[in-house]
């Protein structure tokens, strides 16, 4: 495992950040961490790169405790924050020319097509640039060093979609085999970048699982009877949100077989005329996981 | 990799840098630019007083800034998840600090004094020794101040409100413990100061490897608090025991000198014992109208207390010598061993020239022997329940010993010459026409003790001696935290304007007169004691009219 962490808790005075988080990235892998603001994924992601020490649990990254990160990991990560403070005062030339050094895989060649690729204007002062600039100058930062593991925490943020598309296009370009960690609260913005996903909700994660796994997994259920739907007393636990409205009887299968689906409805529902079957939007899926999964933790 | 940073640091904050050392380069030359007198010439000085601590703040403000561009107290730095060795970074901010502030101002430091004609190796030693002062008071912990704040005016809050909190501190153990604390140390304040200095240094390299190693900022917060509060107690309430015990240590086993103290009973009411001078010589001289404030205070305080004075005589002295006893201490013991009372000595009376004030007694040896009376103040409820019983009297003198150097002359009026030991110096009539000033421009300070004499060679006549001592110890005079250059300086009095004293060296042949000065220099600390087995103290109470308490 690239980063693994166990029981992960930060208290932030008497308001608990993060509750017992556990997570695992694969190498090669790109998970994409998601939960709502204030969910716990930046003090996840800070305490993963030692920028903040956990109150409890433990974390690895690289193989290495991330308390005791060093040069040689640092070589390795590529990290880009919406909040990253990077010197206003250097032009974006300097500071690349600042960073070069530290880093021994440095490819200068892959710095100039980024640079050029990003439309950064070498000689502007950082603090000059608008966000979307320095988000971009960020990852312009993150990449020519081809690090192995990409961190990225709220990368969007801000972003415009042609600043955003440019952005993830310019991540997808490089990934290779890089491993990937990314967090946001728009689904839409893994959409076709992530491997994996995992769902923090209030400091704990609710699931995580390979995103095909995930979609292949997950369909919408319209039941048409002959008669007025109604919700059944007992329904298998692989359905959630189940909804009667006229004689549509509706629900998320969770564990989708095509081979059961038929023989599993008639078994609670007799008289079915019609079954349709849609795969979900990642939006529909993570909204009935979290829903169901805040109904359990009560 | 530490030029690496510095090189980064350098582009972004070379223009705070320069202005830094400009405003210092502007506050050593603010003394000589004013000339060798105080006065109209001195406008700049007194338009620019306030430039020495904005200098000293300015270097400890680049010392934040520097660190602050890789902040430790956050973690949103792009630095912290770069691959640099924390160690090459603190010295990057340290190196920074010292080769863009520092050392330019030591090197303006140094050619100043070489343009004031001090000798190369004076100028050197001068600049790097306030250079150092520099780094110990205004860098260090500047650099220790950046790395537990975020920001500039985080730095700035958070420095204000340690002050704040000093001073209720303050405020609130001297109400408690009484005003005595905050005397100061008139002798020992060298050996205070580095004391405090190596705390603060010492603090202030704790707190910053702590940081730069592990970034647990709240701990580091809380070394430099207690860095600060300690270094700013000890100036406050280090027991003025503790500098005189090192500055004994420092200047190695105690070796009086064949001085000796002793309990001359036969010596009491000798006719030549004078009373104290009021003062003299350089500073303020002490009026009529304070003479008898200071008489109405000691006369009110005298109703709390019974004097009582014991005849001692110091022995071994050397003619022309200083002794100086930096404090004397005295304790009174029952016949059964108990200790009836601890003190220091208040004032003492000598025969030969004699300086009384503070718990300190000055002696200008004019033979071997010298007699002297220690006057003790008592609580006059304790004086009452122990006067007539037999008591152990032990008085301990921790004496410095003055030699004097060779003498060096310059002319009375307008002279101008380059002393040695004391820099540039220059004499004039002041505006009243009745004293002659003379004042040096000088990079080591003013000597510890010095004796003027306004003399006409030409007439072999001299006016009366004014000597001056205000020991300092330490192995440097000056106090280079404020200002490259100093002016020190005295008036010789030569003419009486209310016509009532007249010196042998007036008006007339003042012209053609000259100024004397001898400089003493400290040789030796040791302690001498004395123990006398029993006495009655109402034996050695002085019949005064202020005193409640029967003589006999």
């Amino acid at each position: 495992m690239i980063i693994e962490a166990n029981g992960l808790c930060k208290a932030y005075g008497r308001n608990d950040a993060l509750r017992g988080l556990n997570l695992s990235v694969g190498e090669g892998s790109a998970l994409a961490l998601i939960g709502a603001n204030g969910a716990g994924k930046t003090t996840t992601i800070k305490i993963l790169m030692n920028l903040l020490a956990p109150s409890a649990g433990t974390a690895s990254v690289l193989g290495i405790d991330s308390r005791r990160l060093s040069r040689q990991e640092f070589a390795q990560i590529g990290y880009v924050s919406e909040n990253q403070r990077i010197p206003a005062r250097l032009s974006v030339f300097e500071y690349l020319a600042y960073l070069r050094p530290l880093y021994a895989t440095w490819d200068r060649d892959l710095e100039r097509s980024i640079l050029t690729e990003l439309r950064l204007p070498p000689d502007r002062k950082i603090g000059e640039l608008s966000h979307g600039m320095r988000m971009k100058m960020a990852l312009a930062c993150a990449l020519p060093f081809r690090p192995r593991l990409l961190v990225l925490d709220e990368p969007f943020s801000g972003l415009d979609p042609l600043v955003r598309d440019e952005f993830l296009e310019k991540v997808l370009e490089h990934a290779g085999a890089m491993t990937v960690l990314i967090s946001t609260h728009e689904l839409a913005d893994i959409d076709g970048v992530a491997t994996d996903v995992a769902f923090i909700d209030d400091g704990r994660l609710l699931f995580q699982e390979s995103m095909g796994v995930l979609t292949g997994r997950l369909r919408r259920v319209e039941v048409l009877l002959d008669r007025e739907a109604s919700a059944p007393r007992e329904t298998p636990t692989s359905w959630l949100e189940v909804r009667a409205v006229g004689n549509v009887l509706s629900f998320v299968e969770t564990h989708f077989s095509e081979e059961e689906l038929g023989a599993r409805i008639a078994a609670i529902v007799p008289r079915v005329l019609k079954v349709d079957v849609e795969p979900m939007p990642l939006r529909a899926i993570f909204t009935a996981l979290a829903r169901n999964a805040q109904r359990k933790a009560g | 990799m530490v030029w690496h940073v510095f090189k980064k640091d350098f582009r972004l904050l070379w223009p705070l840098s320069l202005g830094i050392v400009l405003l210092g380069a502007l506050t050593s030359l603010r003394t000589p630019l004013g000339g060798h007198f105080y006065g109209s010439q001195s406008l700049l000085e007194q338009f620019t007083i306030f430039l020495p601590w904005l200098a000293n703040i300015g270097i400890a403000i680049v010392a934040v800034i520097a660190v602050q561009q890789d902040a430790l107290s956050e973690s949103q730095g792009d630095w912290l998840v770069r691959p640099l060795r924390r160690r090459d970074l603190a010295l990057a901010k340290l190196l920074f600090v010292l080769l863009t502030v520092n050392v330019p101002l030591m090197i303006v430091d140094t050619l100043l004094q070489l343009a004031l004609h001090f000798p190369l190796s004076i100028s050197i030693g001068v600049a790097a020794s306030r250079a150092l002062l520099m780094v110990l008071m205004c860098t260090l912990p500047g650099l220790m101040l950046g790395a537990v704040t975020r920001s500039l005016t985080n730095a700035v809050v958070f420095a204000i409100t340690v002050v704040i909190v000093f001073v209720l501190l303050l405020a609130v153990v001297t109400a408690a413990l009484g005003p005595s604390l905050a005397a100061g140390f008139p002798v020992g304040v060298w050996i205070v100061f580095w004391l405090a200095s190596a705390v603060i240094v010492i603090g202030s390299i704790a707190t910053i490897t702590l940081q730069y190693s592990t970034r647990r900022t709240p701990v580091a917060r809380s070394i430099g608090l207690a860095t600060v509060f300690a270094t700013l107690c000890m100036f406050v309430f280090l027991p003025r025991t503790v500098p005189l015990a090192v500055q004994e240590f420092l200047w190695g086993p105690s070796n009086s000198d064949g001085i000796r103290l002793s309990f001359a009973p036969s010596g009491r009411g000798d006719r030549s014992v004078r009373a104290p001078s009021l003062g003299y010589g350089i500073g303020p001289p002490v009026t009529a109208a304070a003479a008898s404030v200071n008489a109405a205070m000691q006369a009110s305080v005298g109703r709390e207390i019974e004097k009582v004075r014991l005849p001692l005589s110091i022995t071994g002295t050397r003619p022309g010598d200083i002794l100086f006893a930096d404090r004397i201490a005295i304790r009174l013991v029952s016949m059964a061993g108990k200790v009836l009372y601890k003190g220091a000595g208040v004032c003492t009376r000598v025969p030969n020239g004699t300086a009384c004030a503070q718990n300190q007694l000055e002696v200008r040896a004019g033979s071997a022997d010298v007699l002297n009376e220690e006057e003790l103040n008592l609580p006059i409820r304790l004086y009452q329940r122990i006067k007539k019983e037999p008591v152990r009297v032990e008085v301990t003198y921790a004496l410095t010993r003055f030699v004097a150097r060779p003498v060096q002359t310059i002319k009375a009026v307008d002279g101008l010459k380059t002393l040695p030991e004391l820099g540039s110096c220059a004499t004039r009539v002041d505006s009243d026409g009745d004293e002659i000033q003379l004042s040096c421009l000088t990079d080591v300070g003013a000597p510890s003790c010095v004796t003027v004499v306004l003399e006409d060679p030409a007439a072999n006549r001299r006016n009366p001696p004014l000597h001056r001592c205000n020991p300092r110890y330490g192995p440097y005079r000056r106090r280079g935290l404020i200002d490259a250059v100093n002016r020190v300086g005295l008036s010789v009095p030569f003419r009486d304007l209310s016509g009532l004293a007249h010196y042998p060296v007036d008006g007339l042949a003042i012209a053609h007169a000259r100024i004397a000065m001898t400089i003493y220099d400290p040789v030796a600390h040791f302690r001498t004691h004395v123990t006398v087995p029993s006495v009655r103290l109402a034996d050695w109470a002085p019949p005064t009219a202020n005193s409640t308490a029967p003589v006999r």
